[in-house]
């Protein structure tokens, strides 16, 4: 298994560390959910911001979730904020996507 | 009993704390307090995360270098913003508000934070300075705009290129006394990364409806030329940091208005890609710093609730770390 996932708060400075990212993937999601890559280096970091395991499953409800979230927040906005300004590609709704 | 240097025939440092990484490359030594072997390695380049802006937005201009930048004005859904952070390589803090709030608008991206320009914005012609007390309007440009690109290394010397509505070329140099119209850029776009300074100043990418370009120019202080070297990813409203030597974009949404996490540099000839971010930000970041060292910060992400983050990743390459060595 490539990957293993938790929730766990960006506390800013020092959360993940260069090293850190040069020893195992990781990338962050809405709802706190965070994709570790599934080594030794991955689950030390795990324990060292107190995150707590997730099965791909869980991890993937969360940001469903989180997104379904944003996409009614997105659809009550009023008409003019939904175009986005002279054709721009810029303001979409928010789209929900795999979990690596 | 045997010694390293009978088993090598190297001596090896004694020493009771570990020297710093960056000074230590390729050494070996004994640290006496922690009873091990030590090496200095040097690894590619990668984020870490940094401290969290206090207000989240996005469309912020910045400055400054990876340990004193600033986080400019910007948006978080409501009225533009007139906030304006300075950060210190691990906490932002809020100082002087800027006049007139608003949002992408440019700045002189290779400015100290504490002497810069803030441009543009909300389609606007404002122009303000910096001296690291206080904010002072400074002459308008003569074209209202945003969504623009800004370089410069002082509140003196800046240069305001492209933005809307709609998409533009326009390019403005200012002195200290004034904006002046001067040659304008090939391709006319609008949410697009700047860098440099007023004699050598990039234009990374951006919007151009209803699509995003991935054309790169260059200023060389009289005309732009389109570069041969297009960034990987096509995107807009992404960061920037560097000089047109050595360069970093990151961030911004492309083409399927995908929120990127990649990051690619520049050499002077090619853009290659880089590790990626781990939060994806788009809705221009802040972004500034050297190719080596840069920031980037706040921005947008519409799975997020609020859409417009916080959070901060600092860029370092390379990195050096201190390793343990296993002798067998």
């Amino acid at each position: 298994m490539a990957n293993t996932y938790c929730t766990a708060t960006n506390t800013g400075k020092g959360f993940f560390t260069h090293d850190d990212r040069n020893n195992f993937y990781l990338s962050g999601h809405a709802g706190d959910v965070w994709v570790v890559g599934n080594n030794a280096a991955g689950v030390s970091w795990i324990n060292r911001v107190s995150g707590t395991a997730k099965v791909k499953a869980d991890a993937q409800a969360i940001v469903d979730g989180k997104i379904e979230e944003a996409q009614a927040n997105w659809d009550n906005l009023p008409a003019d904020k939904k175009t986005p300004a002279e054709g721009y590609a810029t303001v979409t709704r928010p789209i929900k996507y795999i979990l690596p | 009993m045997a010694t390293y240097k009978g088993i090598q025939g190297y001596s090896v440092q004694k020493l009771s704390s570990d020297p710093t990484a960056s000074e230590a490359v390729g050494q070996l030594w004994y640290n006496s307090t922690a009873g091990k072997f030590k090496i200095s390695v040097e690894g590619a380049g990668a984020w870490a995360t940094g401290g969290a802006l206090n207000t989240n937005r996005s469309r912020i201009s910045g400055c400054g270098t990876a340990t004193s930048g600033l986080a400019i004005a910007g948006v978080n859904g409501g009225p533009q913003m007139a906030v304006v952070e300075k950060y210190d390589g691990s906490t932002w803090t809020e100082i002087a508000d800027v006049n007139t709030a608003r949002e992408a608008g440019g700045s002189s991206r290779n400015s100290p934070s504490a002497n810069t320009l803030y441009f543009a914005g909300n389609s606007t012609a404002n122009s303000e300075s910096w001296n690291d007390t206080s904010w002072s309007a400074t002459p308008a440009l003569n074209t209202a705009r945003s969504g623009v690109g800004g370089a410069g290394n002082s509140s003196t010397s800046a240069l305001c290129f492209a933005g809307e509505h709609p998409p533009t070329a326009v390019t403005e140099k200012f002195d200290g006394s004034a904006w002046t119209t001067v040659n304008s850029m090939n391709t006319a776009r609008a949410y697009l990364a700047g860098t440099g300074i007023v004699t050598a100043a990039l234009a990374i990418g951006g919007d151009y409806a209803p699509a995003q370009v991935a054309n790169v120019e260059k200023y060389d202080g009289t005309s732009w030329t389109e570069l041969t070297g297009n960034l990987n990813t096509v995107r807009s409203s992404n960061a920037a940091a560097g000089t047109t030597a050595l360069a970093i974009t990151m961030g911004g949404y492309n083409a399927a208005s995908t929120y990127l996490t990649i990051c690619e540099t520049w050499n002077g000839t090619s853009w290659s890609a880089q590790a990626n971010m781990a939060i994806a930000k788009g809705s221009t970041p802040d972004g500034f710093g050297t190719s080596t060292a840069a920031v980037c910060s706040g921005g947008g992400n519409p799975a997020y609730t609020p859409t417009k983050l916080d959070f901060t990743e600092e860029w370092t390459d390379p990195v050096y770390t201190i390793k343990t060595v296993t002798v067998s």
